[in-house]
């Protein structure tokens, strides 16, 4: 009798060993997850000399992490269970109230000084143009109530003020801070993404209008539309939870007659919207605002005042941009991540007087590249 | 039989010395030609892929730019990590103005004693990379997280590319004399 007990325990051992692993073969690696937004490693070429120096075992134990039958399944499963034991963050994401996820802020540094020296000397180096500073606070520091107990990210009013401090008096400051906590009720930060929503750039784009003295539109002069109501964004990637409900994305079409044409310089390809939809059937639907990420895309609009503006931005500024539009006949948009060549002869060749910056607190306290606007 | 193994053993350690004594000239390549040959490689990889070949101008690839890292106005972002009075010669070859994130750098540093210390600023540059790419665009992240670092001799290369090892063999083998 117990002979044969002993024998069903070592068959289901053998079985439910070699079920995983066949399971494992059986199913076909995948490419790429959709919900972590990431390539997934593929099984690596053997070489002997890889597998000497312990490359070829790395690369397989990647292999066999990322493509683990029904991968996705577990690593929400174990994101769930330590939810249930009380864990209030994954992968640098906190998990507020209401659905919020949150990205955590860590202490700049040096950083903002450094960056903001570095626009000075642009300033300096350029006094006849026109110079503006708009630093978009995250959904942490205006929804920091939501944040979970004990939760303790560095505070972005400091950096603001750190930054609002150092800048010379040749650039223009806009603050948003007080506009965007005044209309904080409304949807304008996405709760699964880093980023703010169109009605959240709405009120950046009120507050540095107000500055620049410009009849900004009131949003009655907008048709807003829900484009999207199954948006997953990066913070919903890093945090694992799949349970956690989706964004939608609204945006804002003008009711007042306006042509654009809009070309995406890096890749040659012109338009004439604002908006790619089909950005919408694809996992990082926020690309919807201009196309995603380029490194340098030119606005030109059927409003003929003759002014230019060059904006330097991190993707803040996506959703941003088609209500500044309205008001300039030629935009140049760089992206400093990805422009290397001289910023000085473009703003000369396109005798650009305007010039706008427009970073989020968090890319703004770790960027590298922004030094290369004075070259 | 004793005689016989020691007689074995004396030779085996003959050899083995034999080996380490080995002279390994001094190889004197300049950066450019090898950034050349690992341009060629790549413009091969382009015209696979599809490039068009009318595209190409002085064996130049299309949309990339050389970046001389020994001129001051030359190297903006790489110049804060790599400084000229440590290298000999060195060269960068990344995209002009594209959301990719391919960066190939090249460096002969001025002696020995240099290596290491250009070894841990290659190290900061992909830090510096991954931090620029790891939010974004998983595919050209995906070259930064396959990136490869190497030393031989004086020489250093830093590659983010498609496919790192093909451009580190060219690398090796450039080196091989």
């Amino acid at each position: 009798m117990k002979n044969s007990s002993n024998k069903i325990i070592i068959i289901m051992f053998i079985v439910f060993l070699l079920s995983v692993n066949i399971l494992n073969i059986v199913i076909p690696d995948k490419e790429f997850s959709e919900l972590e937004n990431r390539v997934l490693s593929q099984i690596p070429k053997f070489q002997l000399n890889k597998l000497l120096s312990g490359q070829f075992t790395n690369k397989f134990e990647e292999y066999y992490v990322d493509q683990f039958s029904y991968r996705e399944f577990w690593v929400g499963f174990k994101a769930k269970v330590e939810k249930l034991l009380n864990k209030t963050e994954n992968n640098g994401i906190y998990f507020g109230e209401n659905g919020y996820l949150f990205e955590d802020y860590e202490s700049p540094g040096n950083k903002i000084k450094d960056n903001t020296e570095i626009i000075n000397e642009f300033s300096g180096k350029h006094p006849d143009i026109a110079t503006y500073f708009l630093l978009v606070p995250n959904s942490i520091k205006i929804y920091e109530e939501k944040l979970p107990l004990f939760a303790s990210p560095y505070d972005q009013l400091d950096s603001i003020k750190v930054m609002k401090d150092k800048l010379n008096k040749s650039v223009e400051f806009i603050d948003v801070y007080e506009t965007l906590m005044k209309n904080k009720d409304e949807y304008i930060y996405f709760k699964t993404d880093h980023h703010w929503t169109m009605r959240g750039a709405y009120y950046g784009y009120t507050a540095l209008a107000k500055e620049l003295g410009l009849n900004y539109y009131k949003m009655d002069s907008f048709n807003s539309r829900i484009v999207s109501k199954n948006f997953l964004g990066t913070y919903y990637s890093k945090a694992q939870d799949w349970s956690i409900s989706s964004d939608s994305i609204e945006v804002f079409y003008p009711k007042f007659d306006i042509q654009y044409e809009v070309s995406y310089k890096d890749t040659n390809k012109s338009t004439n919207s604002l908006y790619e939809s089909s950005h919408l059937e694809e996992k990082d639907k926020y690309s919807y605002f201009l196309d995603g990420n380029h490194a340098l895309i030119t606005i030109n609009t059927s409003i003929k005042n003759g002014k230019k503006i060059a904006i330097f931005k991190d993707s803040y500024s996506h959703s941003f941009i088609p209500f500044l539009v309205n008001h300039y006949e030629e935009i140049h948009v760089i992206d400093l991540r990805y422009y290397n060549l001289s910023i000085n002869d473009y703003l000369e060749k396109n005798n650009i007087k305007e010039v706008l910056f427009l970073y989020n607190v968090s890319t703004f306290s770790k960027d590298n590249n922004i030094r290369k606007i004075n070259y | 039989m004793k005689k016989i193994i020691s007689v074995i053993l004396i030779l085996l350690a003959v050899i083995s010395f034999a080996g380490c004594s080995q002279q390994t000239s001094e190889v004197n390549i300049p950066v450019k030609d090898i950034i050349g040959t690992i341009q060629d490689k790549m413009i091969e990889d382009a015209i696979a892929n599809g490039l068009d070949e009318e595209a190409i101008e002085d064996g130049k690839l299309p949309g990339y730019m050389e970046v001389d890292l020994m001129e001051e106005s030359d190297n903006v972002v790489l110049g804060d990590f790599i400084k000229k009075e440590d290298i000999e010669e060195g060269i960068a070859l990344q995209s002009m103005f594209n959301v990719n994130s391919d960066l190939i750098i090249v460096l002969k540093a001025k002696t020995e004693t240099e290596v290491d210390a250009l070894k841990g600023k290659l190290e900061e540059i992909k830090e510096m990379q991954d931090n620029t790419w790891s939010s974004y665009l998983p595919d050209q992240y995906e070259k930064v997280k396959n990136n490869i670092i190497e030393v031989n001799g004086r020489y250093l290369i830093y590659i983010t590319s498609q496919e790192p090892e093909s451009i580190k063999e060219i690398f090796d083998s450039s080196l091989e004399q």
